[in-house]
Order: C-alpha cells, then structure tokens, then sequence
C-alpha cells in the first residue's frame, strides 16, 4: 500500500507539488493522472526517497523508502525511461542492480524473458529503440518481484503493441494482489486500465476514487479530466485556430 | 558490500572505464621502454639522471588517465538518468558514495603498482649497464612505488569529488587534466604558494622533482590527503543531501 498525505514540495518560493494525499491499494492499479507540470514526477520520487518534500509524508507500507534495507524487493520503479548509461548492455545493467539488492542473477534472465528483451541482452542500450527501453526499465521494476510497483509514463513513446503489452501487464500484477501506481497525462490510455483515479493539478488534488465514481456523470475519463483541470495546465494552446476562447 | 559489488560491476561494463583503466596500465610501462631505446647513458643529461629514478618519470603520465577513470566512475551516474536508478536500488547514500570511493581507490592502488613497477622494471632491463639489475634495486624504490600508489588513489579520489560536487565529468576533466599536465608547475616559480596545490603538494611522491621548490613526499602526500580529506566531506554533503532532479 502507498500513503500519500499533504505533500508538498518547493523550490524556493515556486510549489511543484500542491497538498497531495492519495492512498494506492494493493490488488488495484491507480492512475496519477495530471497535466503537465500538476507534479506527478516530483510526487513520484518523494515517493522513492530521491527528492525530499518540504512537508507532508509518502509511506509504501507505512514505511518511508529511504529506511528500506533492499528496497528492490518490495518496490520496482521506473521514472522517465530506464535510467540505464547508454553504453552498457541491457544484461549487464539488470546484473548491477540485481546485485545491489543481493537479488539471484537467474532472476536477470527472467525478466529479460517477461518483458521480450531475451534477445537483446547483450545489445547495448543506445542502440535500443524507445519502447525497449521502457521494456527495460520495466525489467529492472520487475527484478525484485516487488509488491509495489511505481511506473510514471510507461507507455510513454510505444507502438499500439507495446501499449497493449503493457496494459495486459499492468493488469496481471495488479491482479496478483501487487500495489501498482501509474501516471500518466493521456486519459484515453488509462480509461480501462486504472482501476483507481487520483487527478492532480497546480490546485492539488482535483478528484480522487474509483474510475467509475471519478468519471461520473461524463461519457469518458478524458472527459471528466478536461472538465476537473479547464484552467488548470502550465501550458496550454489558447484555442484551435488560434484565437482567444 | 553488495553495494560495492554493484559499484564495481558498473565500473567495468563500461566501455570507457575499462578502456582508460587499461590505457593507464599499459601507457606508464610503454613509455618506459620508448625512454628507454632512446636514452643515451654516456651523454651529461644521462648521466646526471638519478639512477635509482629511472621508470618513475612515466608515472606522471598515468595520473591524468586516473583522472579519466575516477570522472568516469562517478560522473556516469549523472548521464542517462542513471543516478535515480543507483539511489532508487540503494537509497543509503552514504554507502553508494563509500562503494565508489573504495572501488576508485583499489583501482588507483592496482593500477599504480602494476604499470609503474612494469615500467620501472623494463626501463632497467632496457638500460642494462647504464642502470640496475633487479637484485640491485633499493629500498627508496620501493617507497617511491608505494608513493605513486598513494598518489593516484588521493588525485583519483579528488577527482571523485570534484565530479560529485560538479555533477558532470567534464568540469573535471577540463580542470584537473590540464593542471596535473603541467599548468600548475608552470606558474609554481611566480607564485611559489601554488606548491600546497594537491597535484603539486603530492608531485614528489611520483618522482623526485629536484631545485623546484616543491614539498618533500611524506608532507606532501600528507597535504594532499588533506585534500582529499576536506572535497570528500564536500562531496558526501552535496551527495547525501541533493534532489536528484529538479
């Protein structure tokens, strides 16, 4: 289980993340869903003890992430791509981490198997495409067999195959009783996937429950999206022919 | 130790780390070769060359290719992203920081013994008469490969931190390889306090520098630990205490 409560975090007189509280279930795969810039990264690694918060708390297990002794085996994360120097093989980056965490290296081997990159074990990471490095990054998440899964934007730059690849995937851990935690900025793509919603913003928590309860009244997700955060994005075209709404 | 384990797998399934560490081998003792064929023994720089010094002049060469390796140990965290990847598998900072150190310091020592008693050894078999056998070798050698030991593993633990502090391997690379290579000691004789430079205070360590007006080895060495000492703790600050983004 993740426990997120009124987390904040600041640089200097700027917020990045604004009162953010949510609690991710076990069994349940929960979409972080924001536009860009609401802080769904930086909630993320508060969440994995690579930034500090100014204020407010983020526990996996009642437990903050930096007091874990092997954190591997209880959270896989993968933030903004696999995080792995180009120059090394994709063996030989999984071998590292493994060992960092004293995780069995045939478990290198395995979820070089799961994710579909046995064949490119040896091949060496710069010449890997977008969606293989998601699939490695996923690799490394899977490691541990952690029961709490982070992933931000792991369908980020895929094919319609690795989309659906990583849907089914999703599905199956969550299903397995894990804790998976997902955000995402496009709403189509976690309609029928998140079981739970936490839509975030510059205002904080927009809305947070259910798929179903959070999409209410509106035909979709995306659109019960658009009409919790009109207004609310860093950055956002001002209308579609160019002229003020 | 599994954190040093892992520091270590990462150092040597790179590419450019393993290439420089080799290079660093390799450079000091074909050097020593190269002098060697060239030296001419009856002519009056040959002669007054310090025999016992002979081979030891190389190992100035492999400082900077220390420098390359420390850099590359330390500032391949910051590329790529990998350094949410190492603090995520290991959020103990402190200890990630100590397992690169360590793994920085064992190569340095390695490396040290390896390629400048290989060079000081060659460039004896390669002198012959003009030198000494190997049975004739003194206890100052010994001490002075010792001391070439100590001064990598200090100028590679420098480098470390400077890379940490800096959180990029250039800025190292473009400020210490150039000093190392001869910057500092240029200027030594118009500012004399440039001797408590750590390159410069643990330069007799690698060679004896003779009428420069640099300091003696032990205080030397034990000027440029400080050094060390004092961009370690620097470093460890920067580290443990830093977002890792944003």
């Amino acid at each position: 289980m993740i426990e997120v409560s009124h987390l904040v975090k600041r640089h200097g007189s700027r917020a990045v993340v604004h009162d953010v509280t949510f609690t991710a279930h076990p069994g349940r795969v929960t979409g972080l869903l924001g536009p860009n810039g609401a802080g769904k990264s930086s909630t993320l690694r508060i969440l994995l003890g690579l930034d500090r918060a100014t204020s407010g708390t983020a526990l996996i297990g009642g437990r903050p992430y930096r007091s874990l002794d092997r954190p591997l085996l209880e959270v896989g994360a993968m933030l903004d791509g696999p995080g792995a120097n180009r120059g090394r093989t994709a063996r030989a980056h999984l071998t590292w981490v493994a060992q960092s965490n004293a995780i069995a290296a045939r478990r290198v081997d395995e979820v070089l198997e799961l994710t579909g990159l046995r064949e490119a074990a040896r091949t060496r990471i710069g010449r890997f495409s977008l969606g293989m490095g998601q699939r490695l990054g996923i690799a490394a998440a899977l490691l541990g067999d952690p029961d709490v899964l982070v992933l931000d934007e792991p369908t980020n730059g895929l094919d319609p195959d690795g989309i659906r690849w990583t849907r089914r995937l999703l599905r199956s851990l969550a299903d397995a009783g894990k804790t998976v935690l997902v955000s995402s900025h496009l709403m189509g793509e976690m309609e029928g996937i998140a079981d739970d919603v936490v839509v975030i913003a510059r205002a904080g928590v927009l809305a947070s429950g259910t798929a179903e309860a959070v999409t209410g009244d509106h035909a979709t997700l995306e659109e019960a999206f658009f009409a919790l955060t009109d207004g609310q994005a860093a950055y956002r075209a001002s209308g579609c022919d160019g002229t003020a709404p | 130790m599994r954190t040093l384990r892992a520091e270590w797998t990462k150092a040597i399934t790179l590419r450019s780390i393993a290439g420089a560490i080799v290079a660093a081998l390799l450079l000091p003792p074909l050097l020593a070769v190269a002098s060697g064929m060239a030296f001419d023994g009856g002519g009056v720089a040959g002669r007054s060359f310090p025999v016992a010094s002979h081979g030891f002049e190389t190992a100035g060469f492999g400082q900077p290719l220390i420098i390359l390796v420390a850099a590359l140990v330390t500032g391949t965290d910051y590329l790529d992203g990998q350094l949410r990847t190492t603090l995520a598998a290991t959020p103990r900072r402190d200890g990630v920081l100590a397992a690169k150190l360590l793994a920085i310091t064992a190569v340095a020592l390695l490396v040290g013994l390896v390629s400048t008693g290989a060079a000081v050894v060659l460039k004896h078999s390669i002198l012959g008469e003009h030198a000494l056998r190997i049975d004739e070798f003194t206890p100052a050698m010994g001490w002075n490969l010792l001391g070439v030991a100590v001064n990598y593993a200090l100028i590679g633990l420098i480098a470390a931190s400077v890379t940490i502090i800096a959180r990029s391997l250039i800025v190292t690379l473009v400020v210490l390889v150039p000093v190392v290579l001869g910057l500092s000691i240029s200027l030594l004789g118009v500012v004399p306090a440039l001797r408590f430079l750590p390159d410069l205070a643990g330069m007799q360590l690698l060679t004896a520098y003779p009428g420069v007006g640099l300091l003696d080895p032990v205080p030397g060495g034990i000027v440029m630990a400080g050094w060390a000492v004092a961009l370690g703790v620097a470093a460890r600050c920067c580290f443990r205490f830093r977002d890792t983004a944003g």
